[in-house]
């Protein structure tokens, strides 16, 4: 909101202030000032000049050679091409070196057709203004020559943007600053306005009621209705004063009736608004709910479709009016009105809220509605209307205005506003400081509140009815504190225990929140494990789109389409929330290689949101994402691409602290369609029939391809909810062994399609067929897989190590070889298996 | 043979040894050079079996001639061994140099996310002041995040946040408030909590994105303060952005807190005198702090006459920035790697 230093003056004497320490100390105050505006600074080069004589120019027709008196003592010679001014006019003269607003350059000394000139006459547009003069702005006859031009005319204005909280309903107008302002400073309100005395012009043989009738149907959607009726009125262009007022805080001019309905709102914060008379059916004024199927043509030319909850203005046949947000178009004030009804009223704040909102308006009026305006105001304000209006008008005495002022339904309080017991101490309990009772009487007297003393050494605190924010003894409170100034609060630490256990409230069953140190801590190693393993952290946002899915070929019946939806999404592709952390990942593998980067190794951890239609509660559930593509390594003694092996190491390196032992890889159940039908695998946890701890694979090449991005890229996705049940891993001391082992390689030919993990499973079942093979042995490991010439056709060798050792003992090589017999025989047996 | 002569042949023996054993190149030559001579049937033995035929009064001195000779040829021996030895050595030592300035093999170096890592200095100062760490849902119902938070229904407060609407109802969480609301419904007072998360708002420019993260907290107790609140936040900022910042409190509006207060930092760049940062006003809005307000306590059935609390929220993403200078927000999420190694 626009506030004007020159405005604020018709309210407040500010004399003494520099609009630094004013800027400063309403924002210190809780209004704060987001900018500052300068109208006219900087401008001292353009003056008022008097043109004490005009000759022909001896080289060009359309230009006059003025010789202008700019209180040098001296008169300089100024070419023009304009033709309304006469010898002793008073023009604004833009000397050499200065720039009026409107030009894009600078004024200098120069010739025109062989003439000097030292400077330039101006017209109003030149200088930032409308006019419908067509030439120079000829001024005022009793400005001082030489003197600076804005200030001279009370142009030079400092204008505030005041970013309001939508608390502090009343400070929505220049008088509500300026109460503000009197209590910052201690400074009495005024009211410099020359107010008209109008009472002639009221006609007392007619009444508002001869003119037009007036039913509310809706005390609680609008508890105060007034109007006023002028006749005989003239609509044109507003007179300079208002002009000025309105453009100093960038209101633009409409005509003489909007102008004054504006000023009006701006100046006190009561909207207002103006219908033709000539144009109400009736002419009544209905203020009712909308019927079905009503609709209006608002005065931005929209047509908008009622609901019957919105409250309107109608005439005897039809809506007018969205009451508080929007006049209708059909009986907008025009060139050719000539009587007019102005409304003066108070909404109900929620009533104008919800309709504002249901059809995406937002109006100064509606802004102030919702926000509650003063209801006592409406009888004062309609008179201030009045006034503005007729000064507006510059109406002579004798034009008939009359006058009608209504008040239905009375706002519970809004006569003399409401008392608030403050008790004596509750603003140093509060604060933290003694705030003494001359400081608490003191600051509360001068916001206008009236403070008498109560009970306990507490106050009773009438508040005025503008002030709708103060209603309980806390925000009095709050008052105190921002009027002496937060930085008279000392400083000082909870002086108590902290640190101790959060107890669980006995009176009721909620879910507990707090997350505790281990399970942050172990997510923090997790994340720098990843980082180690040089992988960079990713954060991405949390939608998705369907289209996103649709290229993973994510089928119809998979738990990745049950989404949670936005019912109002910035974008249509960001509708849903991710039900999956691959999207994300994939997006900044597209954006990277666009910006040629190849190697790429990134994870996120972050929710993946469900429907929670989906019936297992489960709507949020923590996720891991991994994705790896190009160079594991670059190095100059040679390059290596990530693998998949490399992305199961860096899985299962991650959940390294994690009690996961009989946690198996095995081939996906169903098929996972995002991956590579061959490279694609599931990570189960060894609970039960087994929780997917994680999806891992390559990407289709069909699904790289389409997004053009080359190479393999292996992507992961792990349940960290899942891993997180898993429990973490005891650590338990075991005695270290004392005798050698020894450690015997076994190569096996098995058909291809035997796994590794069902060789390795059939060797650990071994151990129950074979009781000294399950005593000796005491780790295997895969060294070598051999596909080619030395093996048959369709198979293929998986050579291991195995590490026999006994407790009690040194083994020795023939020990062994007949218990690696004996187990070469039982995979023979099992698999096919036999030595190669 | 005399004695001279027998002298003199193994002194020509022993140059000859010596000369042939510095020839020999490799181990196997010098041992087959100490064979020839010092072997059962070399040169020195087969003299030694003249020395037999020496007259007795001369055996001795050519014995202890002979024995001279041997040893001196298994010494030069010993030594061409030795110093072959050391030739290998130095020659695998030479041929084993590398360049070492050239590159190391490491993983990539990797930083978290400047958000997360952000995000974990910030809450880690209130650990460390004692706080515990709320966890909540990101999406919400309207009563924790608005309702309980005193945000009437229908009232222009709850356009100070723009909302994400799900279909079903609920919204998406605009901060991480609403575990002030849950912790205080689950937990006892006192409650010291600090609350950092995902949140969002339908607003999306160079310095919003309509998901972002904040670290929330409040602390409610018997006797808490307006002075704690001041207190607290000023250790903070030390803590985060250097001892002695200044820190400004300035009245403001949030629904759930009363008094309320926007706090401000001394700007970090241009330290008060004014920047293109701090908007020329030497300050740097960081948080937004108040003290509970009474009607948050009677949602949770707190008596705020028995306990007061304050409580403040803070931008992740605002910090970060500020922190690292980046002046787009949208950087932090478009995760090009070449912005992530920065950190």
């Amino acid at each position: 909101m626009k506030i004007s230093c020159n405005w604020l003056d018709d309210w407040i004497d500010l004399t003494g202030l520099e609009s630094d320490e004013l800027g400063h100390r309403l924002t210190m105050a809780g209004l704060e000032v987001d900018a500052v505006e300068e109208i006219g600074a900087g401008h001292e080069k353009i003056v008022v000049g008097r043109i004490d004589r005009i000759d022909t120019h001896p080289n060009a027709d359309r230009l006059v050679l003025c010789q202008v008196d700019t209180g040098s003592g001296e008169l300089r010679q100024i070419a023009c091409g304009a033709s309304n001014m006469e010898e002793g006019d008073l023009v604004p003269t833009a000397l050499p070196g200065s720039q009026p607003p409107a030009l894009d350059f600078e004024i200098t000394e120069r010739e025109m057709m062989d003439e000097a000139s030292s400077g330039m006459l101006c017209s109003a547009e030149e200088l930032g203004y409308d006019s419908e003069v067509d030439g120079l702005w000829i001024l005022p006859e009793d400005l001082e020559v030489g003197a600076p031009f804005f200030e001279a005319m009370g142009l030079r204005d400092t204008v505030f943007e005041i970013d309001l909280t939508p608390n502090r309903a009343d400070c929505l107008s220049h008088l509500g600053v300026a109460r503000d302002l009197s209590a910052i400073f201690d400074r009495p309100l005024r009211r410099k306005r020359r107010e008209l005395d109008w009472s002639d012009c009221i006609d007392p043989s007619k009444t508002a009621e001869d003119a037009a009738g007036l039913t509310v149907e809706d005390p609680e959607g609008c508890p105060r209705y007034a109007f006023a009726v002028f006749e005989d009125i003239e609509v044109g262009p507003s007179p300079m004063w208002l002009q000025r007022r309105l453009a100093s805080i960038g209101v633009r001019s409409v005509n003489n009736i909007v102008d004054a309905t504006n000023f009006v709102l701006m100046d006190v914060g009561q909207p207002l608004h103006a219908f033709d008379l000539d144009e109400l059916a009736g002419p009544e004024i209905v203020v009712r709910r909308a019927r079905e199927g009503e609709s209006i043509e608002g005065i931005d030319h929209e047509t908008y479709e009622l609901d019957t909850e919105d409250l309107v203005i109608a005439d005897a046949e039809r809506p007018v009016a969205i009451a508080g947000v929007m006049g209708g178009a059909r009986t907008e004030v025009s060139e050719s009105t000539s009587r007019i009804l102005l409304e003066c009223a108070f909404f109900d704040p929620q009533s104008v809220r919800r309709t504002a909102k249901r059809h995406g308006l937002h109006t100064d009026s509606s802004h102030r509605f919702e926000r509650r305006i003063d209801p006592a105001g409406i009888d004062r304000h309609l008179d201030g209307a009045i006034g503005a209006l007729v000064d507006s008008l510059e109406a002579s005495e004798e034009a008939p205005v009359v006058r009608e002022g209504r008040v239905d339904e009375s706002v519970e309080g809004v006569e003399d506003g409401w008392m608030v017991q403050l008790p004596g101490d509750l603003a140093t309990r509060l604060l933290g400081t003694d705030v003494t009772r001359d400081v608490v009487e003191d600051t509360l007297e001068r916001l206008g509140l009236e403070v008498t003393s109560g009970d306990d050494d507490g106050w009773n605190v009438g508040v005025p009815s503008y002030r709708g924010d103060l209603e309980r003894p806390v925000d009095l409170v709050e008052e105190v504190a921002r009027l002496h100034g937060y930085d008279t609060i000392p400083e000082t630490l909870p002086d108590r225990e902290m640190g101790g256990r959060h107890r669980l409230r006995a009176d009721a069953d909620h879910p507990r929140t707090i997350r505790s140190r281990a399970d942050r801590q172990i997510e923090q190693r997790m994340r720098d494990e990843l980082l180690g393993l040089g992988l960079q952290e990713a954060v991405n946002h949390s939608f998705m789109s369907d289209e996103e899915l649709e290229r993973l070929r994510v089928p119809a019946d998979s738990e990745l389409r049950e989404s949670a939806e936005i019912a109002n999404p910035l974008k249509a592709d960001e509708k849903y929330l991710r039900t999956t952390l691959l999207t994300g990942l994939l997006r900044n593998l597209t954006m990277n290689r666009a910006q040629r980067v190849r190697d790429i190794a990134l994870f996120e951890m972050g929710q993946r949101h469900f429907d929670p239609d989906r019936g297992d509660g489960a709507n949020e559930r923590r996720s891991l994402g991994i994705l790896l593509a190009g160079r594991a390594r670059r190095h100059w003694t040679g390059d290596r691409e990530w693998d998949f092996f490399d992305l199961k190491g860096v899985l299962e390196s991650t959940c390294e602290s994690f009690a996961l032992s009989g946690a198996q890889w095995r081939e996906p159940s169903d098929e996972i369609p995002w991956f590579h039908p061959g490279v694609q695998a599931e990570w189960m946890t060894y609970e039960g029939s087994g929780q997917t701890l994680a999806q891992a694979g390559r990407l289709h090449p069909e699904i790289v391809n389409e997004l053009e991005v080359d190479g393999p890229v292996l992507l992961a996705e792990l349940d960290l909810d899942v891993l997180w049940r898993c429990g973490e891993r005891e650590g338990e001391f075991e005695g270290l062994a004392r005798h050698p082992s020894v450690e015997r390689d076994l190569a096996l030919v098995v058909d291809s399609d035997v796994t590794y993990q069902t060789v390795r499973e059939a060797i650990e079942s071994f151990r129950g067929d074979d009781d000294e093979f399950d005593a000796l042995l005491e780790r295997v490991e895969l060294f070598d897989v051999y596909t080619g010439e030395q093996v048959p056709d369709g198979t293929r060798s998986l050579a291991f190590n195995l590490v026999y050792r006994a407790d009690d003992r040194t083994l020795t090589e023939d020990e062994v070889a007949g218990v690696d017999d004996r187990l070469v025989d039982y995979l023979g047996d099992r698999l096919d298996a036999h030595r190669r | 043979m005399d004695v001279q002569e027998f002298q003199s042949r193994l002194e020509s023996l022993e140059a000859d040894a010596v000369d042939r054993l510095a020839e020999a190149e490799t181990e196997d030559e010098i041992i087959k050079v100490k064979n020839a001579f010092l072997g059962r049937n070399g040169e020195v033995q087969e003299l030694m079996g003249i020395l037999r035929e020496l007259p007795d009064e001369d055996k001795p001195v050519a014995g202890r001639a002979a024995n001279g000779c041997k040893e001196a040829i298994q010494e030069a021996y010993e030594d061409r061994l030795e110093a072959l030895e050391a030739e290998q050595l130095r020659r695998q030592i030479a041929e084993e140099a590398v360049d070492v300035t050239l590159p190391a093999r490491r993983p990539d170096p990797a930083s978290p996310h400047p958000v997360t890592r952000t995000m974990r200095e910030l809450t880690d100062v209130f650990v460390d002041m004692g706080f515990g760490v709320a966890d909540g849902p990101e999406v919400e119902e309207d009563f924790y995040n608005f309702e309980a938070l005193n945000f009437p229904k229908d009232h222009p407060a709850r356009d100070m946040q723009d909302t994400f609407k799900m279909v079903d109802g609920r919204v998406l969480r605009t901060h991480t408030t609403p575990l002030q609301v849950r912790s205080l419904l689950a937990y006892e007072p006192p409650v010291r909590l600090v609350a950092p998360g995902r949140v969002y708002r339908c607003d999306s420019d160079l310095t919003h994105s309509p998901v972002f993260h904040q670290v929330d907290g409040f602390l409610v107790d018997h006797d808490i303060t307006f002075s704690d609140l001041k207190g607290t936040l000023n250790h903070f900022a030390d803590e985060v952005f250097g001892e002695e910042t200044p820190v400004r409190f300035r009245p403001s509006f949030f629904p759930f807190t009363e008094p309320s207060a926007e706090v401000d930092i001394g700007c970090i760049f241009c330290e008060g005198a004014g920047c293109r940062v701090c908007g020329d006003t030497g300050w740097l809005e960081i948080l937004g702090a108040g003290m509970v307000d009474p009607n948050v306590f009677e949602s949770v059935g707190v008596d705020p006459e028995v306990y007061s609390g304050f409580a403040f929220g803070m931008g992740v993403e605002r910090v970060a920035m500020l922190k690292y200078g980046i002046d787009d927000i949208r950087l932090l999420y478009d995760n090009d790697v070449r912005f992530l190694r920065q950190f």
